[in-house]
């Protein structure tokens, strides 16, 4: 038998009020600041208590003594691989370790938001891992050692290279580039320049 | 360089002997200061190192030291908490008053004597619950014999079957009544993967999973798929497994008038701009393919246009659908020849046509799987007995071996020509129309009757109660507990019930809806439901019917607001607490 598919109910049932006030809501979400320099909102109630439900995975692992070492690791090899290389000179070999470290760690800290595993319902969605850690004390010993790789990195690099200027100002911005985001005062600071960056 | 050498030379031709004699006196100083440095142990290499990266540039040294500065004071700063600032700090006095002063409140606020009715209406059935059944008063322990049971939601009158019966018992009797655990320990027999393929067969699915309860199917599978930042549509007369599905799970919800797809449409325009630009997020639409409080449906072919032109996916809520809609209980897709493909997610009860329980959702094969480790029910609750998921399977391979093509479904058809009759019947009562409306549509097995709003207006009670702005929803808010009880929605359900009891004496028993105020989202109106079971034989709907107009019309016809006042009063004066 052929059935008729039903016709549309003939008076939709009218809601007199939307449940959630969505257009404020909207509106909330729709809001992008136009500065250039905002500051992530605090969180609410709900978030900070699903940011509790279970230990951040994705902060953590940097208390280990192994994600220590590694950093020291990685730059050591870096700089025998730029080494190896014949067309590069001490300079412009100490530059690209340099520059290859603070791309990287840029990316991981300070880029990318929110973490890849899925439990704690997103509440972690608008911070960066280096926001994450220690749930954004400041100061803390990891924090430290991390602040000061970059930092030491530079300074040795210098040392052992006769830069020319051009070569000093481009491994002194990459080192700022890393240094600044990680100090207290650009916690949850966003730079926005518009069509380059996209964050909210 | 020179100029700057020159300029101070005649400046100094000028100044007094005493700068001179500073300025030497500071430059014999500074020498003495980095022989200093050079005795410390260390400090030769201290000032090797600043030399060589010095490199006759003053410029570079100074960010070099700042730097260094830098790092040192980072180095040296104390730890502090984001948070401290927003902590209150409280001495030792103030704790100990806090906890002298606190007094536990009760678990369960206690039991208003104006409720007291709700628990005392429970209806006991003696024996087993078919189509049929016998009610003993616990009080008097009188039994009222063989009532129309219009109350279950065993559509199909599957329940006491007796192949189903059988294949229940024989699964009993091979592993006992329980699973015992979830589905991921040892909680999965072989009975539950026949089910997830049969329900999957039957309905034309990939993958079909199994859940321990229908309530928290939606509660889980909804939350499991989104989370912050995604962005869900809500029908906005759903059940309230379905809302408190979307509240879980966090995301941002949007609400269009019940079964309006113009308003469904005009919602995914004006977010249009917004999903353009925002990073990929899930989205989906979210209604039921039959509405548990309104007895209707959408239309389900435009529905999926919408949410394909706007790359939406749409999850549809069964419960009500499967087994009763469509030549076969395919539920709604099978009455528009939809492909259930076009569906993403499919959930459904196994507690109602299926004559079991349990829940269960089908879908593509990668979205079943993904629950197995993601969706909070299926991980953390116990599975399905064993007994029940046979039972199921059983009624569908019923279902499916009295297919016939081009026929309505041996089982289905009693109950939708039952349905019609009775809803024609009460659809066209000259009596009742002036005191009830209809409000589920003609294919509904659930018949939903409310108060006429003109008779609504004369007992003076309000159109819907709850939802949003209500004062219901204010209590909440502000934590009042006892803002949770209201007072009008309490006197028309009792009203209601006083039909019901009514019509138990007359041989029928037919339901209302019973729904926790505090925990609704959306408004509600209490009805009457009048469940139509395949059991029946034209002769019982006749019955029936004359039963509940009569009913209902000397109940209603002719109650004003002073005779409802009159009937209600009992509820507060009564003293049993």
């Amino acid at each position: 038998m052929n059935v008729e598919p039903f016709p549309a109910p003939s008076s939709p049932e009218r809601l007199t009020v939307s449940p959630t006030s969505s257009h404020t809501a909207k509106d909330h979400r729709r809001r992008r600041s136009s500065s250039l320099i905002s500051k992530v909102e605090p969180e609410t109630f709900e978030t900070k208590q699903d940011q509790d439900i279970q230990s951040n995975m994705n902060a953590n692992w940097v208390h280990f003594k192994g994600a220590w070492i590694i950093h020291i690791v990685i730059i050591i090899l870096l700089k025998l691989f730029y080494d190896l290389i014949p067309m590069f000179n001490n300079e412009w070999s100490w530059t690209l370790t340099n520059v290859t470290y603070v791309i990287g760690s840029y990316i991981m800290f300070h880029q990318i938001k929110g973490t890849p595993f899925d439990f704690n319902n997103g509440a972690y969605d608008n911070l960066t891992m280096w926001e994450q850690i220690d749930n954004g004390d400041q100061y803390t010993p990891v924090k430290k050692f991390l602040m000061g790789v970059p930092i030491f990195l530079f300074l040795i690099s210098t040392h052992y290279s006769y830069y020319d200027l051009n070569l000093f100002v481009v491994n002194l911005v990459a080192c700022l580039c890393v240094v600044i985001p990680k100090l207290p005062y650009s916690h949850r600071v966003r730079v926005n320049i518009p069509y380059i960056t996209d964050q909210n | 360089m020179s100029v700057v050498t020159t300029t101070l030379i005649q400046n100094t031709n000028g100044a007094p002997e005493a700068v001179i004699a500073y300025i030497s006196h500071v430059v014999k100083l500074w020498e003495q200061f980095i022989q200093g440095v050079e005795k410390v142990p260390g400090g030769s290499l201290v000032l090797n190192y600043i030399r060589a990266s010095h490199k006759n540039d003053p410029w570079r040294t100074l960010l070099e030291v700042l730097l260094a500065l830098v790092a040192i004071r980072y180095f040296f700063a104390s730890k502090y908490s984001q948070d401290e600032k927003e902590k209150v700090h409280l001495s030792e006095k103030e704790i100990q008053e806090l906890i002298d002063d606190w007094e536990p409140e009760p678990f369960a606020p206690p039991l208003r004597k104006e409720e007291r009715w709700e628990l005392d209406a429970i209806p006991m059935v003696k024996g087993a619950a078919g189509n049929r059944v016998a009610l003993e008063d616990p009080k008097t322990g009188h039994v009222i014999p063989n009532l129309l049971n219009m109350a279950s939601r065993d559509f199909l009158n599957m329940g006491l079957n007796e192949n189903v019966k059988q294949r229940a018992i024989k699964t009993i009797r091979e592993c006992g009544v329980g699973a015992c655990s979830p589905m991921n320990f040892y909680g999965t027999q072989d009975v539950h993967v026949r089910l997830g393929e049969d329900l999957a067969r039957f309905l034309g699915a990939e993958e079909g999973i199994i859940y321990g309860q229908d309530y928290c199917t939606s509660t889980s599978v909804l939350p499991c798929f989104l989370k912050r930042g995604d962005i869900v549509i809500v029908d906005g007369g759903v059940s309230v497994a379905l809302q408190k599905a979307a509240l879980i799970s966090r995301c941002h919800i949007e609400w269009f008038n019940h079964n309006d797809l113009d308003h469904l449409e005009e919602i995914l325009e004006s977010l249009q701009e917004e999903l353009r630009e925002g990073p990929l997020n899930r989205r989906f639409i979210v209604t039921e393919a039959l509405s548990e409080n309104f007895g209707d449906s959408p239309d389900l072919k435009r529905l999926v246009e919408i949410k394909n032109k706007y790359k939406f996916r749409l999850y549809l809520d069964e419960t009500y659908s499967i087994g009763t809609l469509g030549a076969n209980g395919r539920g709604l897709p099978e009455v528009y020849g939809i492909p259930r493909s076009e569906i993403e997610i499919t959930v459904g009860s196994l507690a109602h046509a299926l004559g079991s329980s349990g829940g269960f959702c089908v879908g593509c094969r990668d979205m079943a799987y993904y629950q197995i480790l993601s969706s909070n029910a299926y991980v953390f609750s116990a599975a399905l007995p064993p007994y029940s998921a046979s039972a199921a399977s059983a009624v569908i391979s019923m279902l499916e071996e009295a297919e016939e093509p081009g026929k309505v479904n041996r089982y289905v058809k009693p109950l939708q020509d039952n349905t019609q009759l009775l809803y024609s019947l009460l659809k066209q009562s000259k009596k009742l129309q002036q005191v009830v409306s209809v409000r589920s549509a003609e294919y509904s097995p659930v018949i939903i009757l409310r108060l006429a709003p003109a008779l609504r207006k004369k007992l003076n009670l309000p159109e819907s109660y709850g939802g949003p702005g209500s004062d219901v929803l204010k209590a909440i808010k502000n934590g009042h507990e006892e803002g949770y009880f209201s007072r009008d929605y309490n006197r028309e359900n009792y009203l209601l019930q006083k039909m019901i009891d009514e019509l138990i004496g007359r041989g029928v028993l037919i339901t209302r809806s019973k729904r926790v105020l505090h925990h609704e989202l959306l408004p509600v109106v209490p009805t009457l439901l009048i469940n139509v079971n395949a059991g029946f034989n034209e002769k019982d709907i006749q019955h029936a019917y004359e039963c509940i107009e009569d009913t209902i019309s000397t109940t209603l016809s002719g109650l004003d607001a002073n005779g409802f006042n009159q009937l209600v009063q009992q509820l507060e004066k009564t003293n049993i607490i």
